[in-house]
Parts: structure tokens; sequence; C-alpha cells
């Protein structure tokens, strides 16, 4: 989405009206909105980067959000994938004791985040 | 003042096979569609209206719902082949009941005091719809394979690949091991949406008299699953499927595995032929005595 500010200054340069202190002005605005953080949680088969993701939760713009209901609709089907789009990891799986406690459930996942500037108001 | 036991007679028959009780094994729940009566469905519905809270045990009192509920011919036949014959009925009632729509999904869990291992099936937690189900009425979301795994921090889970939503016709019901993860899921449709549960409890030492088939041999049948439970866990997952199969056999005693190429293998995707389950403790008795 084009960010509305650099919009602006854009369409003063076209017609003229761009000044040093409207540019100055315009990069402050910018340098002071919030930044968000988004995290989002992949499930994964195992602790590689390549294994598929498996189950999946998303935090942004303030609320939780499960995905979409199909797999084939997720946003990423590997940890990789959503390093190439960006996305930083904050955790990784801890490698697990292979003694035995039983049948007991592995948390293989990965929590990852990426940070944006919210759009001026 | 509390409920008198009630046992289901002795005369009731199982009616799953080996494969179904199998496949009860790999997947903890089964869903049985449109068992319970039209006629039956609108009663109970009419009496949840006026009875609306979450334990409504009333109902236990009302001698159509013991018929064509607790005791559906169909049902029955289900619960007689995994709890064995002279099963007790429930002392209470309970009703997740929705009215209106219901924003946001519940976490997912595993109900208190679950214990997933060992594997046992002392009870079944029996879930029943009074009216249709779809996506938009909220059905419970389970993840087969998932009785079998202690869970720990899973409520952050969102969607998950192999969970199935338990969307039915109004009369299902659907049969579970209690351990298994499952969770509420967003109500979008307005009206409302009643889902009773409550147990079935054993009285008996756990056998093998369910139907057999003849072809069936628990020595060499498939015990992984065919969902492919994904998420991650310590032991493989045909272990406890075998487990759970053998407790329910009454032979919870005779289970053992060396590990490796043993018993019970993963038949479908090995080069290997299956060893069967004698034999492989003889090799076993023989690889201890040349160590």
């Amino acid at each position: 989405m084009p960010d509305s500010i650099v919009e602006q200054c854009v369409q003063q340069w076209k017609d003229g009206s761009l000044t040093e202190q409207k540019l100055r002005d315009a990069l402050e605005h910018i340098k002071q909105r919030p930044v968000q953080q988004k995290l989002l949680y992949l499930f994964t088969s195992s602790n590689e980067l390549t294994s598929k993701v498996v189950g999946m939760s998303m935090y942004e713009n303030g609320e939780m959000s499960d995905g979409p209901v199909h797999p084939d609709d997720w946003p990423y089907q590997k940890v990789t994938d959503a390093l190439k789009d960006h996305w930083s990891i904050i955790h990784f799986p801890r490698a697990e004791s292979v003694a035995s406690q039983g049948q007991r459930y592995v948390p293989y996942e990965f929590i990852l985040e990426k940070k944006e500037r919210s759009e001026s108001k | 003042m509390s409920r008198p036991l009630i046992v289901a007679d002795a005369s009731i028959e199982p009616t799953m096979t080996d494969k179904d009780v199998l496949e009860f094994c790999q997947n903890g729940f089964v869903l049985l569609k449109n068992i319970v009566p039209a006629q039956t469905n609108e009663k109970v519905t009419a009496f949840l209206e006026e009875h609306n809270g979450f334990a409504p045990s009333e109902l236990l009192d009302e001698q159509y719902f013991v018929n064509d509920v607790l005791l559906n011919s169909q049902l029955v036949g289900y619960i007689r082949s995994l709890l064995g014959e002279r099963f007790a009925l429930p002392v209470m009632m309970a009703n997740h009941r929705a009215v209106g729509m219901k924003k946001g999904t519940g976490g997912w869990h595993q109900d208190a005091c679950s214990i997933a291992d060992p594997p046992s099936l002392p009870y079944l937690q029996v879930f029943y719809y009074p009216q249709d189900v779809t996506l938009e009425m909220g059905p419970t979301a389970v993840i087969p394979g998932t009785h079998l795994v202690k869970a720990n921090g899973i409520g952050h889970f969102g969607n998950v690949r192999s969970q199935v939503f338990t969307t039915a016709p109004a009369g299902s019901v659907f049969i579970t091991a209690y351990p298994i993860w499952h969770r509420a899921t967003e109500k979008t449709a307005l009206p409302t949406r009643n889902l009773l549960k409550w147990i079935y409890w054993r009285t008996v030492q756990p056998a093998r008299d369910w139907v057999r088939d003849p072809e069936f041999d628990p020595d060499t049948a498939e015990y992984s699953i065919s969902t492919n439970l994904s998420l991650g866990h310590t032991e493989p997952i045909q272990w406890s499927v075998a487990k759970l199969f053998y407790w329910l056999c009454g032979r919870a005693s005779d289970y053992s595995t060396s590990g490796g190429q043993d018993w019970p293998l993963v038949t479908s995707n090995t080069t290997y032929p299956n060893i069967n389950h004698d034999a492989a403790k003889q090799l076993f008795r023989l690889i201890r005595s040349a160590g």
C-alpha cells in the first residue's frame, strides 16, 4: 500500500509546490510514526527451517488470528518462505531430550516478527 | 443428592469390528451421523430452551432421552464395543450452549486430568448435536491422533493442518477418547447451538470381545495413523496406537518393542517385511543372550 505522506510529496513535486521544509517535515512525521510489531507463530513437524508448517497463528494490528482454515491458503508452507518475505525469527524450537517421558507433544514452534511503521491518519 | 449408577444391559451386542476399533485407536474419535430421530432432537432442543444452563442433568430423568439418545440402538453398539459389556450410563450432563454469534475460537486443549500416556480407555466422552451444525454454527474441532499425546502449551495454536471440524446434521453423535485435543470454533450464524456431552464408564476389564475379523491379525496390523499426525511428539505414534489396541484386547502386559526395525512397524513404507510380534520377542531374546 503506498505511503500516503510519500504520495503527497510526489504530488507536490509534480505540481511544483514541494519545498525543502515540506520535505523535511514529511520525513520527520514518518520517523515519529509508532513501530508496530507483528508476530507469526509457525508450528512445524521438526526443528528444521525447511520442515512443513503444520499449524499457524498470527498477531497483527492488536488482534490474534488463526490464519486461513485451509492449509493451502496459509501464507507460508515452510519457515524459509516466511524468511524470504522478510520475517525474522525471534524464537527457535528447543531440542528435546531423548529420554523417554512417555508420548508427549514436542513444541516445534518458530516465532517470527516483522516490524512496520503504522500508516499516518 | 447423587444420581444412582445405571448400568447398561448385558444383552447389548458390540457392532465394531477389529478394523473399526483399530481406527478408533488411531483417530481417537468416531462420528455417527444422524442417528437420533428428528422428533427426539426437537424435544431435546425444546427442553434445553427451558433448562438452558451449563449442566441440564434433569435430561437424564427424561425416558425418551435415555431410550433414544443414551441407549440409541446404533450408538450403544459402539459403546459396548469400546467399553465392554454393562457399561455405566452418565451421572451428569453438560451443555456447551452458544446463543447468537460468537467471535473468536476457544484455545486448543486437552480436558482436565487427561491421561494420554500410557493409553487406556476407562471411559468415553460423547457429544451430541440436537440441531444441524454447519461450519457457521461453531462446530468443535478435533485433531485426530492427539488422544495419545500429552499436551503442554497448545492453547495458542491457530488452524492446524490435520484438524477436523465436527460439522454434522441434527441427531449426530461423536464418540471421543477423553484426552483428544479439541477446541470451540467461531460461530458466525445466529441460531442457538446446543452441544450436549456426557461420559459412559467402563465396569469390566477390557477384552477383545467386539466383532472379530477372521483375516485381522493384531500382530501384523497397520498401527500408524493414516491422517499423519504431523505435530511433534516424542515416540513413534504407531507404538501408542498399538499399546492402546493391546490394552483394549486385555493384553497390555504383552506389549513390548525393542525399537528399530521391530514391531510395530509402519508396514506401508518399508522395504522390510513386518516382523511378527512373537518373532520379534524371540529375536530380542537371541540378541540379548548373544550380547
